[in-house]
This record gives C-alpha cells, structure tokens and sequence, in this order.
C-alpha cells in the first residue's frame, strides 16, 4: 500500500515537461471557417491564384463529407468554427538572419532542446521549426543549397518552387482524400517541403520541430518530401504544445514521393500534451501520412514513437507502386491516463515482387486505450508480394485496453502473408527476476518496455531513440503499482 | 422488388399466439434497418448482390417422401449414422423423416408444435432482440421463421475424462426442395444442454435438386455449468443455394463447446458464430475449414465474448480458395474489464490457388483486462514450393502432390472431431471435393 501511495503521488506529479506557454505577441484570426478564411489564409501567404483555387477546391470537397467515426476512439464533437486556423508570431515570419529571429521563440525551442541556433551547427541536423502556423526558421540552409538539396518551408517552396508544388501537391494525399485531409488542404498554414535531386544523399539528417502555442487555435501543417531518382533523405520530426485544459486540434498532411531507386526514412517523435491525469485538454492528433513508392526499387520508411496527444488516430501508409519497391512502418505508441490511440498502417501492394514490414508495439497503461489497425493489401497484379506484420500490446495495469484490428485483403495467389500478434502484460517472473537482482520496480519496468520496444527504437536516428527512450520512461511514471 | 420486399412476402400467415409479439417488435426492427450492407463493418466484404434480384417465395411443404431422402443421402455419400434424426424440408418439421432414440432426459421437438405452456422455455430465446442495424437477418428469422427445432438434453452426468465420441448424438437435417420459383425459408433452433450433460450434435443441411434457394438459419445455444457440446455443421448446398446462418452460444461455467464447419459450395454463404463465455473456466474451440470453388462466396465471422475470468477460447480456421471464389474471415476476440486469465488464440491461415480468388481476413482483438493471454496469427499464400519439390522429387506426380499439400492443409482442422463416423464423413466430403479442384 505504502509503494501504491508513493506511485500516486508520482503520477500527481508527473509533468508534461514541454508544457509551458511562450508569451509572444501574434497574429491570430478570429475563430471561424468559412470560404474567406481560406482566402484570407491565402492571401496572407501572398499565394499565387492557383493555390487558393487548390484551397477552394478542398474546402467545398470538406463541406460535404460526413465526420468520420469508425475509429475506435470516443471523443466530445469538434467545433469547426470554433478554431482559429491562422496564428503566428507577430514579429513576422521572414528572417533574412538568426539575429533577427524574436530571441523568446529561440528560448523556446532551446527549453525544448531543438537545436536552432549554433546547437544546430554541434547536432548537425538541418531544423525547420514551425511555430503554431508559420516556419520561423530553416537552419542550414547553404550546406544543404550545395548539395542541391531544397530544404525550405511550404510557403516559400509555393513562392520559389511553384512547379515543383503544383506537380507533387497532392499527388499522394488528394484534396478529398478524407475528411481531416480536406480540412488540412484548405486551411493549412505552412510546413516543410524538401527535394533531393537526382542522386544526391542529402549530406544531414532533415528535421522539423512542430509546436502548437496560441490557445483555441489548430495546427494544419503540411509536409511534402520528393526524393528523385537515386537519392536519399532521413527526415525527422518531433511536436510539442503547452498544457492547457481544452482541446486542441492537430490535422496534418505528409506526403512522400519516392522516384526509381530513392529512399525515404520519416521518423516521427509526436509528444503533443497528453492531457492531464483526469484526460482533460490535450491534443486531437489526427494526421494523413502517406508515401508513394513511384519508381522502381523505391522504399519508404515510417518509424513513429507516439507517446502524446489526448487521441491520436493516423495510419502512416505506403503505396508500392513500383516494381520490386518495399514500405516499412516501425511505431512505439504509449497510452496513459486517458489518451487514446487508433494508429498502424497502411501497406498497398500495386507493383511486382513488392515487400512490406510492419512491427507495431502498443502499450497501454491506466486507462489508455491503444488500438493497432492496419491494412495489407495485395492487388492483382503485385506478383510476388510479401508482407510480414507483427504487432504486440503490453498492458500495464486492468483498466486499460489493447485493440488489434488487422485488414488483410489478397487479390494474387503469388502473395505471401504472414501476421502475427499476441496480447499480455509485464510477467510476474520477470518482473520478480528483475527485483530479485535489486533492481527497483520502476526500473524494471522500464526495462522491460525498453526491450519490447527494442526492435522500432533500433531504426531511430540516434539522437531521437535516447529522446523516445526518455519520454517512454517519462510517460509512463506512476505506471506501475 | 428489392430482397427485403421479397422476403418479407415469405411471412409465415399464421403462426402460434406466443411467437406474435416478438414477430412484431421485430418487424419494426426490419422496416427500421432493413438488411445489412456493406458500409456496416461487419459486412464490408459480403455484398448481398449475389442473392438480389430474385423474387423469393415460400417453398411448399411436404415435398419429400422417406424413400426419396434416403436416395438425396446417398447420393450426397452421407453414410448411415447411429442417433436420433430430426428433419426439416423447406422449413418445416418432417415427423415421416424423423425419429428419436429413446435417450434419457432427451427432449426433442419442433417450435411450430408447441403449445402455450411449453413455449415458455423457448419464449426467452424468441424474445432476443436483434436490433443492431447490421443484424438484419437475425431480426428477419424472428420475423419469418417457419419452424425449428427446440432441443432439451439433461442426460446423465458424464464421467470425468469421459471420451465425447461415447456422447448421443442428435442430427439436425435440413432438406431445401425448391419449386419452380426461388425459395426462401428461414428455421429457428434452440439447444439446451443442462449441467453436466453431454452431446454431439450434427447439424446438416442438403439440397434437393436444382434452383434458387436462400435459407436463414439462426440457433440459440446454451450450456450449463460443466456440459459439453460438440457440433459439426455441414452445409452441403447446391451451387445456386444461399445459406445467412448465425451461431449464439453461451457457455456456462466449466462448460465445453467444439464446433467443426466445413464449407465447400453454395452461391452466399455467411456465417456469424458468436460465443460468450459466461461461466469460468469454460473452454471454446472453434474449427473451420472453407475451400470454396467456382464464383463461391464464403463468409465466416466469429466473435468471441470473454466476459468473466479464466474461460479459454481458440479458433482455427483454414481456407482453400480456387478458381473465382472468394473467402472472407474476421475472427474477434473480446476481453472484458474483469476477465482475467483469460486465454485466447486465433489462427487464420489461407492458401490462393488462383489468380482469380481472393481472401479478406481480419483477426481482431479488444481487450479491456490486463491478465490475459492472447494471441492471433493470420497467413495467406501459395503452395510451398519446397514442399512440392520434396514431393515430387520423390516421384509422385506433381498433380498428386498438389492434392496431398492441399488436403493435408486443411484436414487437420477436422481431425479433432470426437465422433468417428462423422469426422470420416467430413473428411471423405474434405478430400472429395479436393480432388478435382485445379490446384
């Protein structure tokens, strides 16, 4: 009784580190949705026609579809028109230089330990950081220029790089893909856009740092990575918002274009607030991520560590288009107190001898609810497919929940499927193995998940699997008890 | 017409005072959802198109005299089995084709002979509503069904350890003759196995010649603390024959419940086998193999309920799939706050032998408890190259070698039934139809 006690206080305790809330002056617009907010988005954004006809397009598909439901996730409705869809720092968004940049958004992401300034030049990763709906900054811009890779934020690339935007924009998340991905279509504010050139190994690890700030407002940010022929890219991504008692929307859109021979890694650290320990406030994580294996021998890897968000629900996806290309999904997903999960895959086998791999680990914890759905399709002419999908749920503690729902539809007799999962909880041998050699519960514990989530923190970049390990160990105090 | 329309012409005129009133809660259900389609998630891959555009009727009684039943058993190579016989011909309770032996506490009778008094220990299993919108076809059959059986069996305490081939066995037969026009019938079963018992039940369905037939069969299964049931369910449909049947059992405490499908033919065929645990310590197996040919569509869907503690469950279904058939399989297991020590298993696994079929799986687990066991394993491919090398290398002709592969693939899955003459029986069924598939 006396160790349960000490567990609660923990959990009263426990922080959501990246909570606070930066006092900056913006520009925020009224709440509200309505074909002017498209326009004045746009105009605000100084955009060519084109992109607003684009916006308008996907704002009359969204006013017509239905709120989706299907997931397995129960949330109150959501207001559309009570969001702000366009915030940002008033100082504006343009800066021709780092001396220029407001020093209280650079306090910000240090406190968040995003290395912008001359931290990034030691980290040796280029960064975009996007601050509620505008990119204030794209480090390593010369370095990256050299190699020819373009590396900038969405609102510049659809200035400098119009036909580059018009050609991929969309060509993997349609406007009327679904209804989160209409909203994001028409409203989203801005986001990273890169291109590496033919044959070019872009020289650093490509990094955005989202970061939702203002309150009442949503982030729709919007992510498009076009790897040509021969190249390849490792991008990362991580998000952080403070603690506030009411909900807040996230509905992004990445798409990912793999050309012959390119090779695309994603990996996603999402840490939005979770919510408190009552599951109250929190982010709605709801986020299109696909990937399109055009060329041949293409390959696109998602790996995500999901331990934030109130309710996430996204399902980063891979259409092997071209022959002999393969898709891999590696995802960690954590739910404590009342965060709720509905996150896997989607792997579309289109081209020959076409391969994926999933490894989903879910962990559930207080009341959370975490729920793997994935779809392995294997289409008719995919001679040759091969999917291998493995998918385990921890369960810390009896009134949380683990949910599997695997779709596997096979249209080709060459296919070979192969799913596996099983369900349990920390074992009572092991747990008493660990004790037995002193080692104190939590530890153990951590221990524990660590090695069960061994196999998706191994395709981390380096500097973001110590960041996962350290925030499972963090999500999960008080979890055991 | 729409199919809705056409069945519902099939109600039955008159039926008994103590059926009328769930018959009408359940025709607003009806008029309420109407039948399900496939933006519900349980019917996403079984589209009704198949079984549209008919105008059903019902069939007339009557039809089947006991020679001619005799010679449709032959020649479906039903081997004469030991037990009772309970017959229905297209719907309807056929007294001329049945019998029952005289097995102690052995109570065997037809829904529609019922009178007042002994309706009330079916009244509450007539009385369940089915009004979720996809369980049209569960409210259609309170609707329309003609008749059914209600069987009661509080035998003799089994001995521990007691072998389940020594148990009585009860065959359920349903004779479909269409007429000139397409037929649809729908039966009603409830089976009541009280403490202790034990039983073997064949349920078997067989068509008499040619034509349009869709039947709706539901049956409500209870056993009680420490009883057992096994149940072989064998639908030997002609090729333009539907079959929408569902499955509730409940299992009481300590109870025992192995049910075997096997599925080869038919146009439609869907099952939904839902059992719930109710009493601790129960054990479920569930078995199926499904190997459909020509443009067959099979349908097997299980849900597994685990709501008390320590109640173990395991599925294993097998599909063959040739030619442009199609198999869907969707395999749910819940686990409810509270149900600890539960142990679940869930195996799937499919072999596409042509281009042209294809299979939908979807081995589901919601699991609300954190003391629990479980697992699930799905696999779809072709015929293992090795294996056939092996074979072949051997000097057995590679058509041969298909076949052994093929049937040993599946066979398995039927080897567990207790009674020996059935499990023959199924396996011959099994190994025929095998043969002359083109692997």
């Amino acid at each position: 009784m006396a160790t349960e006690n000490q567990h609660i206080k923990e959990l009263v305790k426990r922080r959501y580190e990246p909570g606070f809330f930066t006092d900056i002056e913006s520009d925020t617009i009224a709440p509200g949705l309505s074909e002017d907010v498209v326009r004045f988005i746009s105009e605000k954004k100084n955009e060519p026609g084109w992109m607003t006809e684009w916006r308008l397009k996907a704002f009359a598909l969204w006013q017509n579809m239905p709120t989706p439901k299907w997931a397995h996730v129960h949330y109150p409705e959501i207001d559309f028109q009570a969001i702000s869809y366009y915030s940002a720092p008033k100082s504006g968004a343009k800066y021709e230089s780092w001396d220029e940049v407001d020093p209280k958004l650079i306090e910000t992401y240090d406190k968040l330990g995003v290395p912008l300034h001359e931290r990034a030049r030691l980290a040796g990763v280029a960064v975009d950081a996007v601050f509620d709906s505008v990119s204030v900054g794209t480090t390593f811009r010369k370095e990256l220029a050299e190699a020819g890779v373009i590396f900038c934020s969405m609102s510049e690339a659809i200035q400098d790089h119009p036909e580059l935007v018009r050609k991929y924009l969309g060509s993997v998340v349609p406007q009327g893909d679904n209804f989160y991905a209409a909203l994001n279509s028409a409203v989203f504010s801005d986001g990273s856009f890169v291109l590496i050139p033919k044959g070019v190994r872009c020289p650093m690890e490509l990094s955005t740092y989202f970061r939702i700030n203002e309150l009442n407002t949503g982030q729709f940010e919007r992510t498009l990575i076009i790897a040509e022929e021969d190249s390849h890219v490792s991008y990362l991504e991580g998000c952080t918002a403070p603690m506030r008692d009411e909900n807040q929307l996230h509905a992004a859109v990445v798409e990912l274009v793999a050309l012959d021979r390119a090779q695309i890694k994603y990996s996603t650290v999402q840490n939005w607030y979770p919510g408190d320990e009552h599951g109250k406030g929190g982010i709605y994580n709801f986020v299109t991520k696909r990937g399109d294996c055009r060329g041949e021998r293409s390959k696109i890897s998602w790996t995500q560590v999901e331990t934030g968000s109130a309710v996430t629900w996204k399902y980063p996806s891979c259409i092997l288009r071209g022959d002999h290309s393969s898709g891999e999904f590696y995802s960690v997903a954590l739910t404590h107190n009342f965060q709720q999960a509905d996150t896997g895959t989607k792997m579309v086998h289109l081209g020959k001898n076409t391969r994926s791999h999933i490894i989903s680990k879910g962990i559930s914890a207080g009341r959370g609810q975490n729920a793997y759905r994935g779809l392995v399709q294997v289409n008719k002419k995919a001679d040759n497919a091969r999917n291998f999908t493995q998918c385990d749920s921890l369960l810390i503690g009896d009134r949380c929940g683990a949910h599997t729902f695997p779709y596997i539809e096979a249209k080709n007799a060459t296919a070979q499927i192969e799913h596996e999962a099983s369900t349990s909880k920390i074992s009572d041998d092991q747990l008493f193995y660990c004790l037995q050699r002193g080692i104190s519960e939590e530890d153990a514990v951590s221990m524990i998940v660590d090695g069960f989530c061994k196999e998706v923190f191994k395709e981390l970049p380096m500097e973001f699997a110590v960041e996962a390990k350290k925030l499972l160990e963090v999500s999960l105090e008080g979890a055991v008890g | 017409m729409s199919l809705i329309e056409a069945l519902l012409s099939t109600a039955p005129d008159a039926t008994a005072g103590w059926w009328q009133p769930s018959r009408e809660a359940h025709r607003v259900i009806v008029e309420r959802h109407g039948l399900p389609d496939r933006r519900q998630e349980n019917w996403k891959y079984t589209a009704l198109r198949p079984i549209e555009g008919h105008r059903y009727q019902a069939p007339e009684q009557g039809v089947l005299q006991p020679e001619d039943l005799a010679e449709l058993l032959d020649a479906n190579g039903v081997p004469q089995l030991t037990g009772s016989r309970i017959t229905f011909v297209n719907g309807h309770y056929a007294p001329a084709l049945s019998h029952v032996d005289d097995v102690a506490g052995l109570k065997v009778r037809a829904l529609s002979q019922l009178g007042d008094a002994e309706a009330a220990s079916a009244s509450a299993e007539l009385a369940t509503e089915f009004s979720r919108p996809d369980e049209g076809f569960a409210a259609l059959n309170t609707l329309l069904a003609s008749d059914g059986v209600l069987l009661e069996f509080s035998g003799t305490t089994h001995a521990d350890g007691q072998d389940m081939a020594t148990a009585p066995v009860v065959e359920l037969l349903f004779v479909d003759v269409p007429g000139a026009t397409p037929a649809a019938t729908a039966v009603r079963n409830i089976i009541k196995i009280g403490p202790g018992a034990s039983l073997s039940l064949l349920e078997r369905y067989v068509s008499a010649g040619e034509g349009v037939a869709l039947i709706n069969s539901l049956s409500q299964v209870e056993l009680e603390a420490k009883s057992r049931l096994s149940h072989v369910r064998l639908p030997l449909l002609g090729e333009e024959r539907s079959l929408i049947s569902r499955l509730d059992v409940r299992l009481g405490e300590g109870s025992d419940y192995r049910c075997f499908g096997l599925d080869l033919s038919g146009t439609l065929v869907r099952h939904d086998l839902n059992v719930a645990m109710v009493g601790r310590d129960a054990q479920a197996s569930l078995n199926g193999v499904y190997a459909p040919r020509g443009k067959t569509h099979i349908d097997n869907h299980v849900a597994v309920d685990h709501r008390v503690p320590d109640a173990v469950s395991s599925q294993a279904f097998k599909g063959v799939l040739s030619e442009r058939s199609r198999g869907v399989f969707n395999g749910k297991v819940v686990v409810q706050e509270g149900a600890d020590g539960t142990d679940a298993s869930q195996s799937n696994a499919n072999l596409l032998l042509s281009p042209d079929a294809e299979i939908d799986t979807k081995p589901e687990l919601e699991i609300y408890a954190d003391d629990v066991k479980c697992a699930h394993g799905t696999t779809v491919g072709a015929l293992s190259g090795d294996q056939l090398f092996y074979l072949t290398a051997r000097g057995i002709p590679e058509v041969e070698a298909r076949r052994m592969l093929t049937t040993g693939f599946c066979r398995e899955v039927l080897e567990g039934i207790p009674v020996e003459s059935v499990r023959d029986h199924a396996i011959s069924l099994l190994t025929d139809h095998l043969q002359d598939i083109q692997a």
